[in-house]
């Protein structure tokens, strides 16, 4: 096997990728109808292998040993993906962090973190993530009459009563537990923080609706111009009220942290790249994972981890790769906006259309600049603050 | 699991008004939050280390902040 990590060994100009995505597994025991990987267009998954093969395992465990001693890192953030990673298997899973952390021994700490629908979650899973120190976060989108018009299974049955004995279950393991949140529109956003802050766990974060200039009309028919604006503010304010110390809304602690001049810890604002590559089940080497709601295929770079290395992804000129690197240009539009150093143009998938590429401000431009405005007026900063 | 979002909540219909608080929030609730935001700023900018950015969303498990 050592004979494969000899290739493309040369360190490259751009900043080092600080966090690898695994994608243990192509599939997913759920059927979100909003998913971008499965309902969103894009087919990519279908003719990659369900669960990540030993083979690919194996090759990617070297691959980031390999990254992480090229760039001398000396800590290397793993997150563990899919579809549903936890279709990968509880003992297939404890062996892969045992791999990775004796193939990083003396070289670089893994920090690791896996993304789940928190289905599959048993006393089992919840030994293993606690041991081997895994944060988790779960995909939850608020309280069962909400989550289950979208998180549901493939024979149509909502997902929320399993996913919530789950999250109850790694909280009294004492496993480091956050919540992930699709931003549900139209939806009373002051009402499902409310619901999310009674589940016990440390930390709520809520993502933008993925849409782009091509798919966005439709939405704006039946909600009008701001209702992202309109679930976020309503957030904020129940956050607020409950007692923003008892629980963190990342996105919301993300944004104050930016309009106070501080880079951003999210992707979906601010001029910080986010430098992480996404390993699909049969090697592929990909980019944001999200761009998969611009087109079929849209993430794919024709690399793979058995011909090159996780860096030379940085090599690729399109600008959907170049963004994992540097925040890429604004579009014209925003070139004269006074948020063009907070927002910095917005999430690049909100941005693209089929007619203008990524050369259009995000679909959410209106609600960020109401958000950012809100968040100001609330709490005094003065727009040209910095730390 | 990846998470993005639906035509499907268009059946929603409940819009809150952008900016009008429900129940009034304490000047000094905000305070405290501002200036907690800035401590943790101050106290990154003291470390040589960065801390990282949370592959938002999709890639993320949200944990970094």
């Amino acid at each position: 096997m050592n004979d494969l990590v000899t290739l493309s060994l040369v360190p490259q100009s751009k900043a080092p990728l600080t966090r690898i995505v695994m994608k243990l597994a192509s599939r997913c025991n759920l059927n979100c109808s909003y998913c971008y990987v499965y309902n969103k267009g894009d087919s990519s998954w279908r003719v990659r292998p369900p669960v990540m093969p030993a083979h690919v395992v194996l090759q990617s465990v070297l691959r980031i040993r390999e990254h992480c001693e090229s760039y001398q890192l000396k800590e290397i953030r793993i997150s563990f993906h899919g579809g549903e990673p936890c279709l990968f298997g509880v003992v297939n899973f404890e062996r892969l962090l045992t791999d990775l952390r004796s193939s990083l021994a003396g070289i670089s700490t893994p920090r690791f973190y896996l993304q789940t629908n928190g289905v599959l979650i048993d006393d089992e899973w919840c030994r293993v993530l606690r041991m081997h120190e895994v944060a988790v976060g779960v995909s939850l989108d608020g309280p069962p009459e909400i989550n289950d018009k979208f998180r549901v299974t493939k024979k149509n049955k909502g997902s929320y009563s399993q996913v919530v004995k789950s999250i109850e279950k790694l909280v009294s393991a004492g496993v480091r537990t956050e919540l992930l949140c699709v931003m549900q529109l139209g939806a009373d956003g002051g009402e499902i923080q409310r619901h999310m802050s009674k589940l016990g766990v440390s930390a709520v974060t809520y993502l933008l609706p993925d849409f782009t200039h091509d798919t966005i009309d439709p939405i704006r028919a039946v909600f009008g111009h701001s209702p992202v604006a309109k679930f976020v503010i309503g957030v904020f304010q129940e956050w607020l009220i409950q007692g923003w110390d008892q629980m963190k809304v990342g996105d919301l602690w993300n944004i104050i942290r930016i309009l106070n001049g501080a880079p951003s810890k999210l992707e979906t604002f601010g001029t910080s790249p986010p430098l992480y590559v996404f390993v699909e089940t049969d090697g592929s080497i990909e980019g944001l994972d999200c761009l998969r709601v611009c087109a079929d295929s849209f993430a794919a770079t024709g690399l793979n981890i058995f011909q090159n290395d996780l860096q030379s992804i940085s090599q690729l000129t399109a600008p959907q790769f170049q963004a994992i690197f540097e925040r890429p240009s604004l579009a014209q539009d925003c070139k004269g906006c006074s948020e063009r150093m907070t927002c910095a143009g917005g999430y690049l998938p909100h941005r693209y259309s089929s007619s203008n590429g990524f050369d259009n401000p995000s679909i959410w431009c209106e609600d960020i600049k109401l958000i950012f405005s809100y968040i100001r007026q609330e709490l005094g900063i003065n727009e040209r603050l910095s730390v | 699991m990846p998470t993005s979002n639906p035509e499907a909540s268009m059946e929603f219909t409940t819009t809150p008004t952008v900016g009008a608080a429900s129940t009034p929030i304490p000047d000094d609730v905000k305070k405290k939050l501002q200036d907690a935001v800035r401590k943790t700023i101050k106290d990154e900018l003291a470390k040589p280390e960065n801390g990282g950015i949370t592959a938002a969303g999709h890639a993320k498990s949200s944990i970094s902040w």
